[in-house]
């Protein structure tokens, strides 16, 4: 028995040297940091301070709604978009797996790139978008990334245009394992295609949808390419998140407390974000 | 198997063929010398023993722009005069800066010579990381004056901008920062005279200039960032009579006369600048000086090889170059350098003073190209035998040696906390010109924020 578990423990071992170097050492160390005076020259102690301070900055609650506003827009446009793309793959036509290969394109090109071409194509006077605009529908389109009314659409739109496929995929592959059975026996009871989509295969493929959502927001959460490259996060405080904002704050003032303290509080905005979305699945199964 | 071993000799054929690609370039020495031991002679003429730290080995971090590339290609000779090895490392812009800070404030002692962004100099000054030149300047065993000729050789503001409290922390590898730039050919089509001398010929020569269907008056930097926008508003501010702060540190930006500037600089962009110009960095202004799209410019004089190589540029030998425009309180120029320090915490730091007074060495600024890749001693950018080939230089100098009278190394203040502050200004003034706030508002409120930042960094204590 003894023996049974030192070997338990030395299969867990690499593992667990693993998760405490890389994974729980830094969070410790973050939560620490969270509370000092730590910049270049000075670290010490300073209690709340850092909190308090956070909590009074407005440029926290502009980044703070920035960064929501992304992460609602972006993943309810991909779940839409991709949900409809994912039962039309569901069909089977002529040419569905080289359509399919095409459209998956867009999530394995590193997001630098995208975000890079994405500020080509925004560009007023000699991107593509303009250009089409104008020469197609005579439309004199519009400053994209610098006018502040469009910049945090231009750059949800690069997520929703990346990561759309991501979703696809994962509902196709539900969509795929949905039962037969209860599908025929619904239509022999009488009901239309869009009862069977809203009150079958929603109910049905709930955990898979789920684990889509989950994905999407917390990589929508984390997202710093797709603003960083193209607006870095202006005009003004227009699309700076709390991403962004943490950068500014560790790599170009140095002040790593503070930003130890908002990578912090960003853990709690995330975690709370994701309790809410499991609750909400859960309620449902209840029913 | 056939197919395996088919895969593998032409991988082996194409690694090899690549690799032979990059060893096929000589070393270029210029047009002054032309083989490695005319070079390698010509540091004789110096009166020190540059052997005398022979065996010993150093290591140097830079960053990867031509310039240095260009020296770095050279550091085998430098073994080979003294008998020091070199170990190089060549990052990027915003690498080097970190990784010279965690060194440099953490004591770690891994770099013994590096590149120093001036910027960052009050805070390498106030961590006390870095050794005063002075001492290695006037000891002659290692220091010929005759030949290094320091101070006379480089220009009096950039020595000044290595230097905090008087101490001299580095030495000006390059010298670069604010200069105008214009088309001649669209101001003699529209028959104005000249580049313009003040701020209201500015504004007059960008409305003339202006043909949106084809080209924009003005451009300049509108992204927000404290080496961004505020690289060159900051001359704006200075020029219009503008101050940072008072003496006791309140910060002045709610001044009539910074809020004109910010307002004068916005407006002439949204008038008369490209749109979506409030995200617009230097590559965006680089392209457009070279696709025809811009006409006039205030940016950093290193545009000059780029725009006048008809490789890269549609307008080659259309540039005109000229000293900023003068405001109320005159010209002012931002001046950019790197700058080469020694770590207090080397152990090698004789050796590495040999090592820079090497790279700062008129032979080696002349050998790498002199002033078509920005070096900074005055004797070899004035040297004549340069302009035969590059006919775009003479202006090019002479405007900008003009500029460099007026610079001033505290345009960009030299304190820790700028870089916050540049920021938190640069992302007010961007407001102003995407149209979110007006000057004066934005600049009301953005004094306060850098009254919080000095208020939290200790300055009203």
């Amino acid at each position: 028995m003894r023996t049974r578990k030192v070997e338990i423990f030395a299969f867990i071992l690499p593992g667990l040297i693993f998760l405490v170097l890389f994974s729980l050492y830094p969070t410790l160390f973050t939560w620490y940091t969270s509370f000092r005076d730590y910049s270049v020259f000075s670290n010490s102690f300073n209690g709340l301070r850092n909190y308090i301070d956070l909590f009074k900055d407005n440029v926290f609650y502009i980044s703070l709604k920035n960064t929501l506003f992304y992460v609602v827009f972006a993943v309810s446009f991909e779940f839409v978009i991709g949900m409809a793309i994912a039962l039309l793959f569901n069909q089977s036509f002529k040419g569905k797996s080289i359509a399919l290969i095409f459209f998956m394109l867009p999530m394995i090109i590193p997001p630098v790139v995208s975000a890079l071409s994405f500020l080509m194509m925004y560009d007023p006077t000699l991107g593509l978008m303009n250009y089409v605009l104008k020469t197609l529908f005579h439309i004199s389109g519009a400053t994209w990334l610098t006018d502040p009314k469009t910049a945090i659409w231009a750059v949800v739109s690069i997520d929703i245009w990346q990561w759309t496929p991501f979703v696809t995929l994962v509902l196709l592959a539900g969509l795929q394992y949905l039962p037969k059975e209860t599908m025929e026996a619904a239509r022999i009871d009488g009901a239309n295609s869009i009862q069977i989509f809203f009150f079958i295969t929603l109910k049905l493929m709930r955990k898979i949808i789920m684990i889509a959502l989950l994905f999407r927001t917390v990589e929508a959460f984390k997202a710093f390419e797709s603003i960083f490259i193209t607006t870095k996060g202006g005009p003004g405080y227009n699309t700076r998140t709390l991403n962004i904002f943490a950068y500014l704050k560790g790599f170009e003032f140095m002040k790593f407390g503070e930003a130890a303290t908002l990578a912090i509080v960003m853990l709690f905005v995330s975690s709370l974000l994701i309790t809410v979305l499991r609750k909400f699945f859960s309620k449902e199964e209840i029913k | 198997m056939k197919r395996i071993a088919l895969l593998l000799i032409l991988t082996v054929c194409g690694t090899l063929f690549v690799s032979a690609l990059a060893w096929g370039g000589e070393y270029f020495y210029g047009k002054f010398f032309a083989t490695k031991d005319d070079l390698l002679n010509s540091f004789k003429q110096a009166n020190i023993n540059w052997r005398q730290f022979e065996g010993e080995s150093i290591t140097f971090i830079g960053n990867s722009e031509p310039n240095q590339e260009s020296i770095m290609k050279l550091v085998p000779i430098f073994e080979e005069l003294t008998g020091i090895k070199v170990t190089q490392e060549l990052v990027n812009e915003e690498n080097l800066r970190n990784k010279i800070t965690v060194d440099l404030t953490g004591k770690t002692g891994v770099y013994d010579a590096m590149l120093i962004d001036p910027g960052y100099l009050a805070l390498y000054d106030k961590s006390k990381s870095l050794e005063d030149l002075s001492v290695y300047i006037n000891d002659t065993t290692i220091t010929d004056p005759n030949w290094y000729q320091w101070p006379s050789d480089f220009p009096e503001q950039f020595i000044k901008m290595g230097q905090i409290n008087n101490i001299q922390y580095g030495v000006p590898l390059h010298l670069s920062g604010t200069l105008m730039m214009y088309r001649k050919d669209l101001y003699q089509e529209k028959g104005i005279p000249g580049p313009a001398k003040t701020f209201d010929e500015l504004w007059d020569h960008a409305s003339k200039l202006n043909k949106p269907d084809d080209y924009y008056g003005i451009a300049m930097r509108g992204m927000a960032g404290a080496g961004l926008n505020m690289f060159i508003w900051t001359t704006f501010l200075k020029s219009f009579g503008g101050k940072w702060w008072d003496e006791n540190w309140k910060p002045m930006l709610d001044s009539p006369e910074v809020i004109e500037s910010a307002k004068f600089y916005s407006d002439i962009l949204k008038n008369y600048g490209p749109p979506g110009v409030s995200s617009w960095e230097w590559s965006k202004i680089l392209s457009g000086l070279q696709s025809e799209k811009v006409a006039i410019t205030i940016d950093t004089p290193a545009f000059a090889i780029s725009i006048e190589d008809p490789k890269l540029s549609k307008t080659a030998g259309k540039w005109g170059y000229a000293p900023q425009p003068a405001g109320k309180a005159g010209i002012t120029m931002d001046p950019f350098a790197w700058y080469v320090g020694i770590n207090k915490d080397s152990k090698h730091k004789k050796a590495a003073w040999l090592f820079i007074t090497w790279m700062t060495s008129k032979e080696v600024q002349m050998a790498i190209g002199g002033p078509t890749i920005y070096v900074s001693r005055l004797s070899v950018n004035s040297d004549p035998r340069w302009r035969e080939d590059y006919p775009w230089l003479e202006g090019w100098q002479t405007a900008l040696m003009e500029n460099v009278k007026y610079a001033d190394p505290d345009c960009r203040p030299r304190i820790p906390e700028y870089p916050e502050i540049g920021n938190t200004v640069g992302v007010a003034l961007q407001e102003v010109i995407s149209g979110q706030k007006n000057a004066e508002d934005a600049m009301k409120e953005v004094n306060k924020k850098v009254y919080e930042i000095l208020e939290k960094a200790g300055y009203y204590k």
